[in-house]
């Protein structure tokens, strides 16, 4: 077989097909629509995160300005202030928007319970592949099979209901060789198209080409080659056109949409998920509490914990600001176990997600492309951690013009400890997972290439 | 050349074939006749290897098609009753097409075209797409890809079905040239006219059985009409 006289032929006869071209053009479009919405829901977070050392400064401004300038009145400023943290998103976050839209990403914390702070907003369900973002993961995993089934589900049959298989057959050529040069130039073609795209996001983007540019090409290059194998798998069952079309939409309605929606709900029944509320709830009891209780025994508790300030005698007969602020500290020590749980609660979704990731390509594929922009819910659990220790940070900050028995020094603004949290500056592994994805793609390539063998002899 | 020992083919209950035996020298043209149904068809797809035969064997070249698929079809040339082509490709096109298949991939773009005017077809034509051919268009495209292999046998079924009169008549004197060259030729048809033109052979066929096989040049035009006929009716 002389490929290279038939492959212009092959390549015109596949291009001058019925909307071919347009169908190319169309997913290439959508694939810089894609990164141009991404690009744009990261930049509008970047703009947030780039204003706040400034809205920071202003506010601390209007809220110093509206108390007297003695120590007394910094201490009553204490509960108006709002410490402003930033999550810095990855410079790959714009390819897979995961969960960095629906969870905050700049939480203004108060010296006050931080527990409550933290999950006024709930966290969303890390098993959704969310239909919501048009982001270029979205297009890979939902859009891409469609236009590969597309244009390989007829290789074969729309030759035989054509009636130009015979003439081919009459030839003393293997038919088989020919149809993999047919098919190979059909998902080629696609294959190419993802490429420019992924380019295209390389520049527009400025992504740094590392690593994890490579997990992301390979990854969505296994992704691709799954839905070539199955098309070629079903092409070898020797049916219609209709038949092998319907075949393949049916299998890629259950793995796009049926199955995630099933897993989704499953999840939420067997792993529910009401600690937010418990976390809060528990947090405002521990701290309400403090009020009903004599002040010392608040006060002891408090020293657990930092007994550098045991010598502070707090006022029993008036209401103290030390008194106040170690009271906050309690209810998260209540609100601590039930924190605990939730995170682990949203771990194990987490995990499960991962296991189903293992046989589930389009799940598999999402996945890793969210923990390689690093935008799924561990990046925001670390992020959470990072506010934690902030808050931290700031409250031990505070605690000496507080916890004492004479009249504080004059606080100094200028060095209130900052915060930031970057993914870029977190490592990257290959998620691992993926590597079921590889093999399955190989494992359905072979078995369809073997099956071919078989059905579609000379 | 084209050799069928108690080729058989049955559907079901169907004997589309039932034992044929049959051999095609070089050089001569055997003519296959036989009403709808009768098994034309049949016969040379199981040649075609293309379906499997129930029992009996057929061979081209000494070779038995269902062990040697690749090096029989080397040897022979097909043209189906409806040649079917690469719509957006031109006849130029889809002619380069499937001579590459069949292992000429030598030739230039003037041979191409020198194969449709030997055919008939219209150089300018020839450079439009098949999807804008008539019937008598494709078949054409069809018997020069046939040329173009230049097969030491041919396979025709209903070779000269949807073509005009002239064109029909031109095919004859290629059949003619062709046999003179010692290609071995095994065309199903209904016309009995042709037959007789063409032919050095023909043989009538019912119910996938060969009941009679006359030479033509033994017969006059009404003979073989009468013979046919008679065939039919027993
Ligand atoms: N795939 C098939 N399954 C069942 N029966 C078949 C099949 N193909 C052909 N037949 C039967 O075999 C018989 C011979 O058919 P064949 O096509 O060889 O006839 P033919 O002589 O070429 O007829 P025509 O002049 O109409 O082309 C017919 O009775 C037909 O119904
Ligand atoms: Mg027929």
């Amino acid at each position: 077989m002389n490929r290279k006289r038939l492959l212009p032929l092959e390549l015109k006869n596949f291009l001058t097909g019925r909307a071919v071209l347009l169908g190319l053009l169309v997913i290439f479009l959508a694939g810089v629509y894609a990164i141009e919405h991404g690009r744009r829901i990261i930049a509008a977070q970047q703009n947030v995160l780039n204003a706040a050392p400034e809205l920071q400064r202003a506010h601390f401004e209007k809220v110093l300005a509206a108390h007297p300038n003695t120590p007394a009145g910094a201490i009553e400023t204490l509960y108006y202030l709002n410490h402003f943290t930033r999550h810095e998103p990855s410079r790959f976050a714009p390819l897979s928007i995961g969960l960095r839209e629906v969870n905050p990403y700049n939480l203004k914390v108060r010296m006050l319970a931080l527990e409550g702070q933290l999950y006024n907003s709930d966290i969303s369900n890390p098993a959704t592949l969310a239909l919501g973002n048009f982001d270029l993961s979205f297009l890979l995993v939902f859009l891409y099979p469609l236009l590969l089934i597309a244009f390989t589900h007829n290789t074969l049959s729309a030759e035989q209901e054509q009636g130009t298989w015979n003439l081919i057959c009459a030839q003393p050529t293997a038919p088989r060789q020919l149809l993999w040069l047919k098919a190979g130039i059909r998902g080629a073609a696609l294959i190419a198209v993802w490429l420019l795209t992924l380019l295209v996001s390389l520049f527009w983007l400025r992504l740094p080409l590392d690593r994890r540019f490579g997990f992301i090409t390979l990854i969505s290059l296994a992704y691709l080659l799954f839905w070539f194998a199955t098309s070629l798998f079903v092409m070898s069952l020797r049916r219609s056109s209709n038949f092998n079309a319907l075949a393949l939409l049916g299998v890629w309605l259950t793995l796009t949409i049926l199955v995630p929606a099933a897993l989704n709900v499953g999840m939420s029944v067997a792993l529910p998920v009401p600690e937010a509320l418990a976390v809060t709830v528990n947090q405002r009891e521990g701290y309400h509490a403090q009020w009903d209780r004599p002040k010392p025994e608040t006060m002891q508790r408090f020293f657990q914990t930092y007994p550098e300030y045991a010598s502070f005698q707090v006022p029993l007969d008036k209401f103290s600001y030390g008194w106040y602020y170690a009271a906050q500290h309690l209810g998260d020590v209540e609100a601590a176990k039930a924190s605990a749980q939730y995170r682990a609660k949203l771990r194990q979704r987490q995990q499960w997600t991962r296991v189903v990731a293992w046989m589930l390509p389009t799940i598999t594929t999402h996945s890793a492309f969210n923990e390689i922009a690093q935008t799924e819910l561990e990046n925001h659990l670390a992020y959470l951690d990072s506010v934690r220790s902030f808050h931290e940070q700031v409250c031990r900050f505070f605690y000496p013009f507080l916890m004492r028995n004479d009249t504080p020094p004059p606080v100094p603004w200028d060095q209130l400890p900052r915060h930031r949290f970057s993914d870029e500056a977190q490592k990257v592994s290959f998620p691992f997972y993926s590597l079921s994805l590889l093999t399955l793609s190989f494992g359905l390539m072979g078995l369809a290439m073997r099956r071919m063998r078989h059905r579609v002899s000379s | 050349m084209l050799e069928a020992i108690n080729l058989t083919k049955q559907y079901n209950s169907t004997k589309a074939l039932d034992t044929l035996n049959l051999k095609i020298e070089p050089g001569e043209v055997f003519c296959l006749l036989g009403a709808n149904g009768a098994g034309k068809t049949t016969t040379i797809h199981l040649f075609l290897n293309f379906i499997a035969p129930t029992s009996g064997t057929a061979n081209i070249k000494g070779l038995d098609v269902t062990t040697h698929p690749l090096e029989t079809k080397r040897h022979i040339a097909y043209i189906p009753e409806q040649v079917m082509l690469y719509k957006n490709l031109t006849g130029v096109e889809n002619l380069a097409y499937f001579s590459t298949l069949a292992g000429h991939d030598e030739y230039s773009r003037e041979q191409f075209l020198r194969f449709f005017d030997q055919v008939g077809l219209q150089r300018e034509a020839a450079e439009k797409r098949v999807g804008t051919y008539s019937k008598g268009m494709r078949q054409k495209v069809g018997i020069a890809i046939a040329l173009a292999k230049q097969a030491e046998a041919l396979l025709l079924d209903e070779p000269t079905s949807g073509l005009d009169p002239k064109a029909s008549n031109e095919f004859s004197e290629l059949l003619k040239t062709l046999s003179a060259k010692g290609v071995a030729v095994l065309m199903a048809t209904h016309d009995l006219f042709r037959a007789k033109e063409s032919g050095t052979r023909v043989g009538i066929m019912r119910h996938g059985q060969l009941r009679s096989t006359l030479k033509t040049e033994d017969l006059g035009h009404s003979d073989l009409e009468r013979i046919y006929l008679d065939h039919m009716h027993d």
